[in-house]
């Protein structure tokens, strides 16, 4: 080949490195839209990811719809959350089938060139926020729908070795009660506890209180007095407990909560310079690292008149995010090393075949085009609490309240008046962000995260 | 020179790849096409067509019309989607009342959120319209029977390979006594291979 049109080839080259290396990356676009929640400012949260949606790639889409949806459910605007969720529920299925096109531009520019497919808990999480979507909205036929889904797709994740989901267990048998379905409500109940006890697990948590009520009453209500009496025993619960008594928790209204807290971890970006095995040079890549944001509250109280129940942590998000994460830094190390050595190379010979100053364009084209893969879908909640709240038929104005470890009160929030007949369910739920969230955003890794995932211990 | 090579290459074939337009392409209404394995308009439109096909020719009917004389009134009331789709259901009924209607054997009683625009109308007239135009209260025609059921599905699934299996239950139900006249049930089976690759 001609020393001209090597050199044509080689620009072309260089600037298609740099033009599928994309702009700024997801954690920084976030910025603005978090700052934004942080405020209270729910309308300029969705503009700044509107903004950033519009130029988003079609790879990128899925999240932008799932971020879009949190949004639109801070804003009550259910029936668009409703839309955004399904619609990206589609495009994640369809991105999780293995790309040629894809596969060979993160082979060669960076990871962000797949498709968003979301982590595994993500996939079935979008289910269970259609669920309590389609809930909150008194739809509870196609939250049933939704249930039946969690059940499909976590089978499916069986199969690849992801354990099963405790909250979404619950919140399907708590669907299925709703239904009168007391068979499949005492199965899913079964299934949240087994999943909530199974060690080892990142969805492992004490298991709620309200939880193992649930199975007793379920187990009840299918006629297994025996095993009803057994669990009641097993978890200590109170005879007469009136909870645990599924004809008299009929005679009652019920408000059922759920607590949002603050945002799931940000995944930020390092640099750092590891040695490759082949040809033992040192080359720089560009890693993910898992930022979590706790928040403050330590209480999370929903209150009717003098009726009050405590919301209980049925979901940490946060752990799910950091699990994940670590558990692929494997692959994108091994994988980053793979293409760092490759730029490297393709830069020598460029160097070598077109001269200096194409060596130079190439070299900083192939640095640009290294960067970590930070989209993850940050706008969920750090974790999920949840209360059951027995109510006498009437009117009632409900009220949540937050505090902190010392028991300062956060945030309160007025629900409204709701009206309660015997038997009638009520689902809500509240996000709160933390207005502090920005301190997150300059957290750097941490030193020994780096030696043990990065350099192998 | 190949490892450069190589890798425009990839980088060509990423971007070709990715600038793959939308097609439309107007097709007719009565066309299978499969595309995911869900419920579809297909579906809907078989399955009312065979579940009303096999209501029509019970003996229900001929009973009905040698005891009174006349055609029963039929109304459709809650059809429940327990399946893992959000079917539209509203379509599989509509698709049920047409095909009822068109039979021509059976009279079709409006839904109760139809009756209620209804009553609205005839009480407007009242006060509005001409005394040779207006049509009284009270003369509405009472269903006979009403149609209920359910559609549920079993889904097996391995990898990309799944089975779907549809089950569509119908019940018709004598309004006078609760005597169940007609049981009708249809099914449909799916094998379905999702896509291994995209390009």
């Amino acid at each position: 080949m001609a020393r001209g049109d090597m050199s044509g080839w080689l620009v072309a080259g260089a600037a298609a490195l740099l033009f599928l290396s994309g702009c700024a990356a997801y954690h920084e676009r976030m910025a603005a839209v978090d700052e934004a929640l942080a405020r209270g400012q729910v309308d300029e949260a969705l503009k700044a990811l509107d903004a950033d949606g519009r130029e988003a790639r079609e790879q990128d889409y899925p999240l932008y719809l799932l971020n879009r949806a949190m949004i639109l459910r801070q804003r009550g605007d259910l029936d668009g959350a409703l839309l955004a969720l399904a619609e990206a529920a589609r495009r994640a299925e369809e991105a999780a089938v293995i790309s040629v096109s894809e596969q060979a531009a993160a082979a060669t520019v960076n990871e962000g060139r797949r498709s968003y497919a979301g982590a595994p808990y993500e996939r079935r999480l979008i289910h269970v926020f259609l669920a309590l979507t389609y809930l909150e909205l008194g739809r509870l036929e196609e939250a049933r729908v939704e249930a039946l889904q969690i059940d499909l797709i976590s089978k499916a994740l069986a199969e690849k070795g992801e354990p099963d989901d405790p909250f979404a267990r619950w919140l399907a048998g708590i669907i299925f009660e709703a239904l009168g379905e007391w068979s499949d409500a005492r199965i899913a109940y079964d299934k949240a506890l087994a999943a909530y006890t199974d060690e080892g697990s990142p969805y492992a948590l004490p298991p709620p209180r309200q939880l193992q009520r649930d199975l007793v009453r379920a187990t009840r209500a299918v006629g297994l007095a025996d095993e009803a009496r057994r669990l009641r025993e097993r978890f200590h619960l109170a005879a007469d407990d009136p909870t645990l008594d599924p004809e008299a928790y009929a005679r009652q209204g019920e408000f059922i909560f759920f607590y949002l807290d603050n945002l799931a971890p940000l995944w930020r970006e390092t640099n750092t310079l590891v040695q490759a095995t082949e040809g033992g040079h040192l080359v720089r890549i560009a890693l993910p690292y898992a930022v979590p944001r706790p928040s403050p509250v330590e209480r999370a109280r929903v209150r009717a008149d003098d009726h009050e129940a405590t919301a209980e942590r049925a979901e940490d998000i946060a752990r799910l995010s950091v699990t994940y994460l670590e558990g692929q830094m494997p692959k994108l190390v091994g994988r980053a090393i793979v293409r760092a050595v490759a730029k490297e190379k393709a830069v020598d010979k460029v160097q070598k075949e077109g001269g200096a100053v194409l060596g130079l364009i190439m070299n900083i084209a192939t640095v640009a085009s290294e960067r970590a893969d930070t989209r993850t879908w940050s706008l969920l909640p750090d974790n999920v609490r949840l209360a059951r709240l027995l109510l006498p038929p009437g009117t009632y104005p409900v009220r949540v309240i937050l505090e902190d470890r010392d028991g300062r009160v956060l945030a309160r929030r007025d629900l409204g008046e709701i009206f309660f007949r015997a038997g009638d369910k009520r689902w809500r739920s509240f996000h709160w962000i933390d207005p502090r969230i920005a301190r997150w955003w300059t957290v750097p890794p941490d030193p020994e995260w780096i030696r043990i995932h990065v350099h192998g211990g | 020179m190949n490892a450069i090579r190589t890798l425009f290459t990839l980088l060509l074939a990423a971007a070709v790849l990715a600038a793959c337009a939308t097609r439309v392409e107007r097709i007719g209404v009565e066309e299978v096409r499969d595309l995911s394995g869900e419920w579809n308009d297909t579906d809907s439109r078989l399955v009312a067509e065979e579940m009303v096909s096999d209501v029509l020719s019970r003996p229900w009917l001929t009973e009905f019309q040698q005891r009174t004389g006349r055609r029963p009134a039929v109304i459709v009331g809650t059809i429940r989607n327990l399946s893992h789709e959000h079917i539209n259901v509203t379509t599989f009924i509509n698709d049920i009342e047409r095909e009822l209607i068109n039979s021509g054997k059976v009279d079709f009683v409006a839904a109760p959120h139809e009756r209620g625009e209804l009553r609205a109308e005839r009480k407007d007239q009242e006060l509005n319209a001409s005394e040779e135009t207006r049509k009284p209260m009270g003369q509405e025609l009472g269903a006979d029977f009403m149609l209920q059921g359910d559609i549920s599905t079993i889904i097996d699934r391995e990898g990309k390979r799944q089975v779907r299996y549809y089950q569509v239950d119908l019940t018709l139900i004598d309004l006078a006594t609760n005597r169940k006249v007609w049981i009708g049930q249809k099914k449909i089976k799916k094998y379905v291979v999702g896509k291994s690759v995209r390009p």
